[in-house]
């Protein structure tokens, strides 16, 4: 089973850049998501993966075959892959067996051989006894269990999804989420997942790489990501956070007006801008005048608390300072707009990220390998 | 991360399209299709045993006869497209948009207008109101006693009436189509506010469906500009010229075809800008976009003017499908037609007479093998061009859309100019042949060709075939066995479309057949000469019989009408 090498891809469409000299590795038998919000180059890449688009540069290896250059392209046909697509694209005027039984014909699969492998496949996505019907008549939950059935069949050693569950209704994409992972278990084919939902992303993925303006600005295991952002962006994109811009003091904190955090850090330069991001469920809401310990506690006063059933949003404001945290709290909700409150933050929550964004700088790529 | 010490690199051959060499071709072949006539007919319009010289159209533009039968033109289609528009605007409106009664019928009618070969109607209409024996003025001589008749049809009146009951239908489609896509949401915002219907009609309804207004005026008024056989039946006889008569003309013996060049490059000229006006008019997307975010369509109520309106949309049907059909089917049946159709003057000889004379047999057989030979080879090009265009295969795939539609332009008369000039030489001798024949007919119908299959093409989704490609189908095999499955009921629709154009051409054929090559259109006009007016009768109801078959078929394969309405129970 291959692994997948991108180095240096770029593509432009007009004078547009959708994807910027983007690298990344996929390893053998990985499912790496690619995240990001709409525009950002994420199918652009999947598209020159599977060999749809010629790239200006760089290029795209799996294993040890050059599929992808600038030179010369692989057509998609040799290029031994199988793709899910966002619309399924299943075939109207064939069965459903006609359709999962296509790639087979050019695998050199005798036909015993493969009707055998097509019922496997259809028992494996719990769509036995529907060879014969036509994707007109099946649920859409049942079309993309047919697409995935396709793809999987011909055994490839490359799985392209391309955002396979924006079409269902949101309780049927939860289930599916578990679905293709455990698919994913089961077959173990090296994948690359777009989508630009963070939640499918984290239960889906090995790894997640977050890309913007084509190119990778943090790649890494869903934790790693969520709990270790390394840029404003991948910090506001991957779950909700509060971000608070700072100045460093060169003591292990940093300030705010009057608002004074311990992060966790080696000690920065004085007076550096920084920004730390807070994750709303890291904070503790409880009754003023708590001793927190080694964590930071802050006096604030309550501005809103909404009621989300399984949990409370709250809205604080921190005294004597222009800051406002959101905090996630636990149902029923224990404090009102204007109670007085302190808000508990250890000092392990507070992530610095760099105070300017900027997706050209190289590290920014390199997420832990 | 460690390079590792021998990638293996694929063959530069390896990434080259295999398909690349039949897009080519397909590309040469409309290219020379249609930029080499047009090549000629511009170098034979500057051309002399002198060199280049523009003393050809200082004769065509300065001689008063040839600037009468330019003027001629310009208000023969002025005032053909007003009246069009003046029909079918209205008609569009009350079949789309309100509870006017017996609609669905109306429509077909509609069709059937627009399927009519103008010429037929035409020879209907001299049967109708020609001075002397016209069935309307004898009915009304003998009603009033007058003497004189009450319409001639032998005049430039009687030839813009005669033209616009036929090219209505373009205007019809254009706004029928248009207000398809207007919801009723937005006339519903104005009924609230207290606008009566015909208030809303005319200050809501009528400026977002302007632009498809006037584009239809436009379409036309190039209908107009190109016609050959309504002028020639109506005009020559009241002795003025159109443009396209006049270039015939010129082609009768001995051919000045120089002169009939220079004279083609004026039309071609009108009709290159107005269809840029056209284009203009609809933006890029081709048709009238309206705001609102479209929905349901609520019918408007008529009330009291219901019957009225019904009897206008009769009266427009009579003049172009009842009353024409009619005198031709008594023509086809009677011994002599200007009589009453009594049990003495019914009679079949005029279709055996017809069917057994051998012009006629050949004529037929013709028109049968030129017709399915270009509607086959047509569609395969159309198709092939349009998967071409629409998946972007070539670079300049947008030029190859612009000149797949390009022929629009270009009158039928003025095509088979240039046809006759690029073709009477060396080393391509088709004048003569039937050969010339098929390229004019592949030539003028390929942009209904191409554009019946861009639409279809756009139906078919373009992962469908992405989806066969990357299991393993080169793109020859996902063509066979996605695309062309998906696509056959559009490609048969376009095997109809250019069918039915090809077998009620005129203007092209009247100046490229010869003898051994007549066609149905062709003889039917020889035996207007000849006054044989039941052959006529006969030869055009055939001719219509042909074309409506055709039509019905079309209608079967799409599952909904043409005209953009839906049949019960089709899969729109």
């Amino acid at each position: 089973m291959p692994g997948i090498t991108i180095t240096g891809l770029t593509k432009r469409f007009g004078d547009v850049g959708a994807v910027v000299g983007l690298d990344l590795t996929v390893r053998p038998g990985e499912l790496v998501a690619l995240l990001g919000p709409s525009g950002c180059g994420k199918t652009t890449t999947l598209r020159l993966v599977a060999g749809f688009l010629t790239p200006e540069g760089g290029e795209i290896r799996v294993g040890d075959r050059v599929l992808s250059s600038a030179a010369v392209v692989v057509p998609p046909e040799r290029r031994r892959m199988a793709m899910i697509f966002q619309s399924y694209a299943l075939w109207p005027h064939m069965t459903v067996t006609q359709n999962v039984a296509y790639g087979l014909r050019f695998a050199g699969v005798a036909r015993g051989d493969r009707e055998r492998r097509v019922e496997e496949m259809l028992r494996a996505v719990q769509l036995a006894g529907y060879g014969a019907r036509y994707p007109g008549e099946l649920s859409g939950g049942q079309q993309q269990r047919v697409a995935v059935a396709r793809a999987l069949v011909v055994e490839p050693e490359i799985l392209l999804l391309d955002e396979p569950l924006s079409n269902l209704d949101a309780s049927l994409r939860e289930e599916m989420r578990f679905e293709i992972r455990r698919l994913h278990e089961r077959f173990a084919i090296t994948t690359l997942y777009v989508t630009h939902d963070q939640a499918e992303a984290m239960v889906i993925s090995d790894r997640v790489a977050v890309l913007r303006e084509g190119r990778v600005a943090q790649i890494g295991a869903p934790a790693e990501l969520f709990e270790h952002p390394r840029t404003r962006f991948v910090a506001e994109f991957v779950g909700k956070t509060n971000l608070i811009d700072a100045v460093a003091d060169g003591a292990g904190s940093v300030t705010r007006g009057t608002l004074r955090l311990r992060v966790a850090a080696e000690s920065l330069a004085p007076r550096a801008p920084v920004v730390v991001s807070i994750r709303p469920h890291q904070i503790t809401l409880g009754a003023p005048g708590r001793d927190g310990g080694d964590a930071n506690v802050l006096a604030g006063t309550v501005v809103r608390a909404s009621y989300l059933g399984d949990a409370v949003d709250y809205q604080v404001a921190i005294d004597g300072s222009d800051v406002v945290l959101r905090v996630a709290g636990a149902a029923p909700a224990r404090s009102r707009p204007g109670d007085a409150v302190a808000l508990t933050v250890p000092a392990s929550a507070c992530v610095l990220l760099p105070a300017t964004d900027d997706p050209g700088r190289s590290d920014a790529g390199r997420g832990p390998s | 991360m460690p390079e590792p010490v021998a990638a293996a690199r694929p063959r530069r051959w390896e990434g080259w399209d295999r398909a690349a060499p039949i897009w080519l071709l397909a590309a040469a072949a409309l290219v020379g299709l249609i930029l080499l006539p047009l090549g000629w007919l511009a170098y034979m319009s500057v051309r002399s045993d002198a060199g280049f010289t523009l003393a050809h159209y200082g004769r065509v533009l300065g001689d008063p006869p040839l600037q009468k039968a330019l003027w001629n033109t310009v208000v023969l289609a002025f005032w053909s497209g007003l009246l069009a528009l003046v029909i079918g605007a209205p008609l569009a409106w009350l079949t789309a948009r309100t509870d006017l009664p017996w609609r669905r019928s109306i429509q077909h009618l509609v069709m059937a207008s627009f399927v009519t070969p103008p010429f037929l109607g035409a020879f209907a209409w001299v049967m109708l109101a020609g001075p002397n024996a016209g069935y309307l003025n004898r009915l009304y001589r003998d009603w009033t006693g007058a003497a004189d008749p009450l319409v001639n049809i032998f005049s430039m009146p009687g030839l813009i009436f005669v033209v616009a009951i036929y090219t209505f239908p373009y205007v019809y489609i254009m706004i029928a189509n248009t207000l398809g896509l207007i919801a009723s949401d937005l006339e519903d915002a104005a009924s609230i506010l207290g606008a009566g219907r015909f208030q809303v009609a005319r200050t809501i309804t009528l400026p977002m469906v302007l632009p498809a207004i006037l584009s239809g005026f436009i379409l036309a008024v190039l209908q107009a500009l190109a016609l050959f056989g309504s002028p020639a039946i109506l005009a020559l006889p009241a002795g003025f010229h159109t443009v396209t008569t006049q270039l015939w003309a010129f082609f009768q013996y001995p051919p000045r075809v120089e002169m009939a060049a220079a004279f083609s490059i004026p039309l071609l000229l009108a009709t290159a800008l107005l269809l840029l006006a056209q284009k203009r008019l609809l933006g890029r997307r081709g048709y009238a976009a309206v705001g609102g975010k479209g929905g349901q369509r609520r019918v408007i109520r008529l009330g009291r003017w219901r019957y009225l309106a019904l009897g206008a949309c009769l009266l427009v049907l009579g003049a172009a499908v009842f009353l024409p059909y009619g005198i031709l089917l008594k023509a086809a049946f009677s011994r002599a037609w200007a009589q009453p159709l009594t049990a003495e003057n019914f009679t079949l000889e005029n279709w055996s007479f017809t069917f057994l004379y051998s012009t006629t047999q050949s004529a037929i057989v013709n028109t049968i093998e030129l017709g399915v030979l270009t509607a086959c080879i047509g569609a395969a090009l159309a198709t092939l061009l349009a998967y071409v265009t629409n998946r972007r295969l070539v670079a300049g795939h947008q030029v190859l859309g612009v000149l797949a539609v390009a022929p629009v332009v270009i009158p039928g008369v003025v095509l088979a100019v240039a046809l006759f000039v690029a073709y009477t030489r060396p080393p391509f001798l088709l004048y003569g042949t039937l050969w010339i024949l098929f390229l004019a007919y592949l030539t003028k119908e390929m942009p209904v060709g191409y554009s019946q299959s861009e639409a279809t093409l756009r139906g078919i989704h373009p992962e469908l075939e992405e989806a066969g490609r990357i299991l393993g189908a080169g793109r020859f095999r996902v063509l066979r066995e996605i695309t062309a499955p998906l696509a056959r009921s559009g490609i048969i629709a376009t095997w109809c479309f250019v069918f039915i154009g090809v077998i009620r051409e005129l203007s092209a054929s009247i100046i490229l057949f010869t003898p051994n090559t007549k066609v149905m259109s062709v003889v039917i006009f020889d035996l207007k000469e000849e006054g044989q007016f039941g052959a006529i009768a006969v030869l055009g109801v055939f001719m219509l019989a042909m074309t409506f078959v055709t039509v019905v078929v079309m209608q079967t394969v799409l599952g909904r009408d043409v005209m953009g309405g839906r049949q019960a129970g089709g899969a729109g």
